[in-house]
């Protein structure tokens, strides 16, 4: 069954809600009352009873106040109910930003799902050469001690051990590395 | 549905179940495989759909807890600082994984050895490398060849963008001097079989649609059906079954879609049902010859549970971060403090995983895994308007070190849809990880600092990730010594000498890295083993 709010508790939550998500009008960014929130928090209000019956109790307390609901009266009654008002700030949060047309508010894509997401430009080779040349120029950062025995061995002369001093892409050539001593090359600038 | 018996009876159609029965099919045995989920097209993934995040927190939440699903087995976190993830289906929690594929690294197979610390793995990272190769064409993996960070190997694939939330975060680590690196990862940067390349819709978690992320439902699945390997959905095996005479595994009982229980004979049963499921069935599989539990004389099925416990630091930046733009989790990852150091007061280390933001309805409920709303109020309007968009964040994932009372047991009341009891995680962070989450806390705010943020903002160290237990590793480690461990070096229970394990809970120690790399190569690892040994398998 639909959950209808009555014209006076609609009232209400509209003016709680605009309390919870105020507007931005510089930038035209609408109220959480403004933004339809009330109508998805009914429908939510109508499947599940429990979530009714926090809301009732919590714009049931409000609505004993005298004044219109500001966010000083509500902090006190976030005090009073934490639970019955986190349920309603979730709910608010869910209406508000479950929208589409919330998105490009915010710097989204109103519809970024498959198959459209967004074009993101990959970094050239150039550049990835540039950000990686401080981090390959250290050599390797890791240790491998059965890389030391194994290569004494002669048993896995090219898998580990390998220092990279080429660019991105390019093939490498061995030129030893932590499997000469098993040491860390380089630890502890922390 | 036929209950002939089969050769090979594989429990769980995710990643390292899809990975063995693959490194299998050349054998031509018969094969079949049981997944208690179902086969989900990816025209049902959220990710396709407008009202996408609202799923984040229903039917496509990775906390089962959250979605009750039919295929979903309840777990009881009542004692535990973070509650386990995962997804139930084919392709398993590769369907909403985030596709981070960073391999384990050599040090991490001998933490005893190096650092005094847990057990050493009975085999090594050049033991594993190939099939970390294997795997890695069988998935289609993106990234940068070249990272100082491990001995080198090439990812077929380009890097993803970095975008400019990982050019800003990149040039703060190179103005520390620390290491970082395009992270890899098992999602294409280019078409490739027949899927289309990452459109960077940042909704890894809600399925991929374009296929572009490695789901074993996309790279695996296609090939082992077509190849004739058997896959039955929505069978939840209750029990592994064992001759009382040879104390061998003779197959499975297991609830049908109809809800029945039906038997499944088998020469050879492999468990690939993650580091909590695998430990339960174990444990749900007790009988005279194994009072507690199947392949538990060693007492150490369910035990030494380990997570990555992780927190995350964020900067606020000047420009747009752009942070929604690009796979969720994945930009650059830095190893700079992964190694040991004694003079940091822990010992092993973490990374430090640039995270991008998350869509406006995820950030305001707390971010994704977390449950803390965003202030409202005017407060909220400061946030959303003048810090969501400038957002850019360093994940402080830790090594979780093995220890033995964090572990899996079963509920005594708790079950499933199939009144299968459910299990119970136990679980407590360790001082060393306390340690190393403060420490990457501090560096992180450092390193945001050095980037150029004006603001950075982070909770206490104690504060752990609540839903961060995407990876659940320990619970029936490997080892030589069957008095302390549950498998041998190639996955066989010393208990049960044609049982296997291949999921994560044979890792003897974590690393620091996201493990579902390093899942898949021990289980190509595992397979190689079983053909190398068929003649003698059983011995």
């Amino acid at each position: 069954m639909k959950h209808d709010t009555h014209d006076t508790d609609r009232t209400l939550l509209d003016a709680v809600l605009e309390c919870l998500i105020p507007p931005d009008p510089d930038r035209g960014i609408p109220s959480a009352g403004a933004f339809g929130v009330a109508a998805l928090i009914d429908s939510a209000r109508a499947e599940d009873p429990t979530l009714d019956r926090s809301v009732d109790r919590l714009l049931e307390r409000i609505g004993r106040r005298a004044e219109a609901p500001t966010e000083e009266l509500l902090r006190q009654v976030e005090h009073e109910l934490p639970a019955d008002f986190e349920t309603l700030l979730r709910l608010t949060y869910v209406g508000y930003y479950g929208q589409a047309r919330a998105r490009p508010l915010f710097g989204l894509s109103e519809r970024p799902v498959h198959p459209h997401g967004y074009a993101v430009e990959a970094e050239s080779a150039a550049l990835l050469e540039e950000l990686t040349a401080p981090v390959r120029a250290r050599g390797p950062v890791y240790r491998d001690p059965d890389g030391a025995a194994r290569d004494a061995g002669g048993e896995r002369e090219s898998r580990s051990g390998q220092r990279d001093r080429t660019a991105p892409g390019e093939p490498t050539e061995p030129t030893g590395g932590p499997g000469e001593g098993g040491a860390p090359e380089r630890e502890g600038r922390a | 549905m036929s209950d002939e018996p089969v050769d090979v009876l594989i429990i769980g159609a995710g990643a390292s179940g899809a990975a063995i029965a693959w490194s299998l099919l050349e054998t031509r045995m018969r094969i079949l495989c049981l997944e208690q989920g179902p086969h989900l097209p990816d025209s049902a993934y959220p990710s396709r759909r407008d009202d996408y995040e609202l799923a984040r927190y229903a039917e496509f939440s990775c906390d089962p807890n959250v979605r009750r699903l039919k295929q979903d087995y309840p777990i009881n976190v009542e004692d535990s600082c973070i509650s386990p993830v995962n997804y139930n289906g084919v392709g398993g929690s590769t369907i909403n994984f985030l596709g981070h594929w960073p391999r384990m690294r050599p040090s991490d197979f001998r933490t005893r050895s190096l650092d005094g610390v847990a057990e050493d793995w009975p085999i090594d990272y050049a033991t594993l490398e190939p099939f970390y190769e294997q795997n890695d064409r069988n998935t289609g993996v993106s990234g940068l060849g070249g990272n100082p960070a491990y001995p080198d190997y090439r990812p077929e694939l380009p890097p993803i963008p970095l975008g400019r939330l990982g050019r800003t975060l990149a040039r703060g680590f190179n103005e520390l001097g620390w290491h970082w690196w395009p992270s890899d990862v098992a999602i294409l940067s280019r078409d490739r079989d027949g899927r289309s390349r990452c459109v960077n819709a940042g909704t890894c978690d809600l399925g991929c649609a374009a296929g572009a992320k490695g789901g074993t439902n996309f790279t695996y699945w296609p090939i082992l059906e077509n190849a004739g390997v058997e896959l039955r959905t929505e069978c939840r095996v209750r029990e592994v079954l064992v001759d009382k005479g040879t104390g061998f595994a003779r197959g499975v009982l297991y609830h049908g879609p109809d809800g029945e229980l039906h038997e499944q004979r088998a020469e050879l049963v492999i468990l690939a049902c993650n580091g909590i499921g695998t430990p339960r069935l174990l444990l749900n599989s007790s009988s005279t010859l194994f009072p507690d539990g199947l392949a538990n004389r060693s007492d150490q099925v369910g035990r030494n549970l380990m997570f990555h416990p992780l927190t995350g630091v964020a900067g606020v930046f000047d420009e747009p971060m752009k942070g929604h733009e690009g796979p969720m989790a994945c930009s650059i990852l830095s190893q700079e403090f992964y190694e040991s150091d004694p003079g940091r007061g822990f010992v092993r280390g973490y990374g430090l995983h640039s995270g991008r933001s998350t869509t406006p309805m995820t950030f305001a409920l707390g971010g994704y895994g977390i449950d803390n709303p965003i202030p409202w109020g005017q407060a909220h309007r400061e946030i959303m308007d003048e810090i969501y968009p400038f957002l850019a964040g360093l994940t402080v994932v830790t090594e979780d070190l093995p220890e033995a009372h964090n572990r899996v047991t079963l509920d005594p009341t708790l079950t499933d849809s199939d009144g299968v009891p459910a299990p119970k995680i136990s679980y407590r962070l360790g001082e060393n990880t306390r340690a190393m989450l403060e420490h990457g806390t501090e560096r992180a705010v450092e390193l945001l600092q050095a980037a150029g943020a004006r603001r950075v903002l982070h909770k206490n160290s104690d504060d752990v990730w609540w839903r961060a237990g995407w990876h659940q590793m320990g619970t029936c480690r490997m080892g030589d010594d069957p008095a302390t461990s549950v498998v041998n070096g190639w996955g066989r229970c010393h208990d049960v000498k044609n049982l296997f394990i291949v999921d994560g809970s044979i890792f003897v120690t974590a690393g620091a890295v996201n493990p579902t790399s390093t899942i898949q190569a021990l289980a190509l690892y595992v397979g190689d083993r079983i053909k190398a040994n068929i003649a003698n398998l059983f011995d």
